[in-house]
């Protein structure tokens, strides 16, 4: 890439700016070479175009709020990269969240009954997601008979870890079996 | 120099963005109305450790930080409250403004002292006209000393 080997010190020139065009003006320079990577980085992470413009905002808003901290003698990408990621673990968390009230906000607003499975149609999901006899006893305890962690412990002699492990699994088996939609 | 991006609508709306929020253009009326604020907010709070207009929430016998610069002398006590006052707006002027502000007041530093301290003054004289001349100097001076100090040393941006 020819930026790593030609490119000058950009976030160098912003460190020593003494005025706002100056500073406006490395960054931007800065912004041009680099901000390809980072909307990059935010779609193939799965982000939105929003949310990823909301990324490349934060990003370069921390790059010259935290300008200071840079140390000449590090590269330049890596400073950026450290920014991203970090600033990244937010947005996608956020991502996540809004997802999930998004699908949850549909179930709601849903109308049809294909929605509310009948037990018999749970229990083709679960023979679906390829769970085994203790995994169904298991999910059936915790989400049918409403028992907490400990109490399914103590009733199959497992540790309160371990079912928590093993719904957790069973569960994930679900999701990667059920039909799309369900 | 123009940007690699693909989708460079997107490089441009966002750098934008970040322009107009980092490099905001200075709207000087909104400013000195954020100037106003942030300096009332403080002058507010300064007064509830000041027994001087009847303010302070420290009024059996506990005079806050006046007790502290009383000790000196009434002269250091009053050079101390315009030090303080001032001292802290220029802070807390250096937290909150943008940099293309932190210029504007740079650039109308005079301006800004004389006004600021003219309309503090007016205040302080509109809830206690007895004010003393020679007091009100000091602390005339203490505040003027601040706010000059931080624009000479303190602010990392010079005159654009």
């Amino acid at each position: 890439m020819t930026f790593v080997t030609k490119a000058p010190n950009y976030l160098l020139l912003l460190k020593t700016a003494t005025t706002s065009d100056q500073m406006s003006e490395a960054l931007k320079l800065f912004y041009n070479e680099t901000s390809h990577l980072v909307f990059a980085f935010g779609r193939k992470k799965g982000l939105s175009l929003e949310n990823t413009e909301d990324l490349v905002q934060t990003v370069y808003t921390q790059i010259y709020r935290k300008r200071l901290q840079y140390l000449e003698t590090h590269s330049q990408l890596a400073w950026l990269y450290i920014i991203t990621r970090s600033e990244a673990k937010d947005a996608f968390k956020a991502e996540k969240i809004y997802r999930g009230y998004l699908e949850d906000y549909s179930l709601f607003l849903s109308q049809n009954s294909d929605t509310h499975p009948s037990t018999a149609q749970e229990r083709i999901v679960l023979d679906q997601a390829d769970l085994n006899e203790r995994e169904k006893d298991l999910l059936e305890r915790r989400y049918q008979n409403d028992e907490d962690f400990d109490e399914i412990a103590k009733a199959l002699g497992m540790s309160s870890v371990s079912v928590r492990k093993a719904i957790s699994r069973a569960l994930a088996k679900i999701k990667k079996g059920a039909p799309h939609g369900t | 120099m123009e940007p690699k991006n693909s989708d460079s609508n997107s490089v441009k709306n966002v750098w934008t963005k970040i322009q107009s929020d980092l490099f905001p253009v200075v709207n000087p009326l909104q400013l000195i109305g954020k100037i106003t604020l942030i300096h009332l907010g403080l002058l507010s709070l300064i007064l509830t450790v000041c027994p001087q207009f009847g303010f302070g929430l420290f009024k059996n016998g506990h005079y806050g930080l006046t007790s502290i610069f009383m000790q000196v002398s009434h002269e250091f006590c009053q050079l101390a409250c315009g030090v303080l006052l001032f001292g802290s707006t220029a802070f807390a002027l250096h937290l909150n403004l943008k940099i293309t502000e932190k210029e504007w007041l740079v650039r109308n530093q005079m301006a800004f002292i004389s006004l600021s301290l003219f309309l503090t003054s007016s205040l302080f004289w509109m809830i206690a006209p007895d004010i003393y001349l020679f007091s009100y100097v000091i602390w005339a001076a203490g505040g003027a000393a601040s706010l000059w100090a931080y624009f000479e040393f303190w602010t990392p941006v010079k005159s654009a």
